[in-house]
């Protein structure tokens, strides 16, 4: 097919990948019962759109260089090198090629710097929280003395605050943080499902995971398709930390947890920050959708749907269809 | 020997603990069971000052330093971070449960119950 055509197939892909698909897969009900599995397929789809719209705008610019990208790419560095550059391209080529250039290194650009301005956060946090806090639960032995859970508490800061948080820092040196309140509102065994939650992150690196889904919804916000990712990505992330953290301490223990955290951070009136409820002033991105994720979060753990194997290597085959598809069409070529 | 952390902490619980403003001195002698050279307490006070959790000011010939805010400040402050930082897009934080709705909340409350 002509090499115009090609680019306006692979662009509207990628339009259609970045915006209703990805709206559609945020409401879709079955990602949670498979959430490793859809995260695979959020990549794939971040990763194809993204691959699409910019392989398709070089394809528009440089279709008279080449019979496939490869070639055409490889024609337009040895003009370049030559002394030639641009050679054979008519004006409106070379805007869009550079336009092309220019969104592929802003977007990398936005990416480090959010990993830049996130890390540099990260440490300030550490710092002050390990001067201000102790490895060990502060005044009186807490209700929980079990050695289990004593040592479960291993490494784990406590911050002397009556509100009940668990929280980590990740990063190169990472943090698991709870707080006293937590410590008094939680049993031996919801306090472990909490700190092998919070350990499941640190272990598998979701904060890595979430990053790019982060750092392009700040560059592409806009797109509701892409907002509603970030949402979706973390949403799931959570969601594999709950079954790790499950496959330890039993699903209900993990549940309850969750729901004991949930309603004491509702309730609790925090006149330092002077939010009372939380509810309506900063809700999650994605709230409706079937991944508004507390209730999705203790309703799965409650009642375990998860999805036969063939459905779940069917959205595995899907991923790779995703990303195949921009990338077959650009080595292919066109005539 | 005691890593950078613990040196840093354990002055700055000094200075927590103390009614006012310290010298180096004073610092040095309140720090418990340690044998530590004068140079090493002001290389850590230094250190704090320039993470601004002490202020040091001129009280006759010598230094005196003061904690900047108290433990129980600094916690709120970590606290807000930690608490305001869940809707912002460039979250720094892994936490374990984010805000939640009323209505949320009646659902959680029957799950609980019905557990």
């Amino acid at each position: 097919m002509p090499a115009a055509l090609l680019a306006v197939l692979l662009a509207g892909y990628g339009i259609a990948l970045g915006g209703p698909i990805s709206s559609a897969l945020a409401g879709a009900a079955w990602t949670v019962r498979a959430p490793r599995a859809a995260l695979v397929l959020w990549q794939a789809v971040c990763l194809g759109s993204g691959v699409s719209v910019i392989g398709g705008a070089v394809v528009l610019a440089l279709g008279p260089l080449g019979r496939d990208l490869p070639s055409a790419v490889l024609r337009a560095f040895s003009d370049l090198f030559d002394g030639h550059p641009f050679d054979g391209l008519t004006g409106g080529r070379i805007v869009l090629l550079l336009a092309a250039g220019l969104a592929a290194v802003t977007l990398w650009a936005v990416l480090v710097r959010c990993f830049l301005h996130v890390s540099r956060r990260r440490v300030q946090h550490r710092r002050l929280l390990d001067l201000v806090t102790a490895c060990r639960p502060a005044g009186a032995p807490v209700p929980m003395t079990s050695p289990a859970a004593a040592a479960s508490l291993e490494g784990v800061r406590v911050l002397r605050h009556r509100t009940a948080v668990a929280y980590s820092v990740p990063g190169w040196h990472s943090r698991v943080v709870v707080s006293q309140g937590l410590l008094e509102l939680l049993d031996g065994p919801e306090l472990a499902a909490v700190l092998a939650h919070e350990r499941a992150h640190l272990h598998s690196r979701h904060d890595l995971l979430v990053l790019p889904f982060q750092s392009w919804a700040i560059a592409l916000g806009r797109v509701a398709g892409v907002r509603r990712s970030q949402a979706c990505v973390v949403a799931l992330s959570e969601m594999l930390a709950d079954d790790v953290a499950a496959r330890r301490s039993g699903r209900r223990t993990v549940a309850a947890a969750l729901a004991k955290v949930a309603i004491a951070g509702h309730d609790d009136v925090a006149p330092l920050t002077g939010l009372g409820d939380f509810g309506d002033a900063a809700r999650p991105i994605g709230h409706g959708g079937p991944v508004a994720e507390m209730r999705a979060r203790v309703d799965r753990l409650l009642t375990p749907r998860p999805l036969g194997p063939a459905a779940v290597a069917a959205t595995y085959a899907l991923a790779a269809l995703v990303v195949a598809v921009p990338v077959v069409a650009l080595l292919g070529g066109w005539s | 020997m005691l890593g950078r952390g613990e040196l840093e902490r354990a002055v700055i619980e000094v200075l927590w603990a103390a009614d006012g403003p310290m010298t180096a001195r004073e610092v040095a002698d309140a720090l418990p069971g340690r044998e530590l050279a004068q140079t090493t307490v002001l290389t850590v006070l230094g250190r704090l000052e320039a993470k601004h959790m002490v202020s040091r000011s001129r009280d006759g010939r010598a230094h005196s330093y003061l904690a900047t805010a108290s433990r129980e400040e600094h916690t709120a402050d970590l606290m807000r971070q930690v608490l305001d930082g869940a809707g912002d897009r460039r979250d720094a934080l892994a936490r374990f449960v984010g805000s939640v709705s009323a209505d949320d909340v009646k659902a959680l409350r029957r799950a609980l119950d019905g557990r």
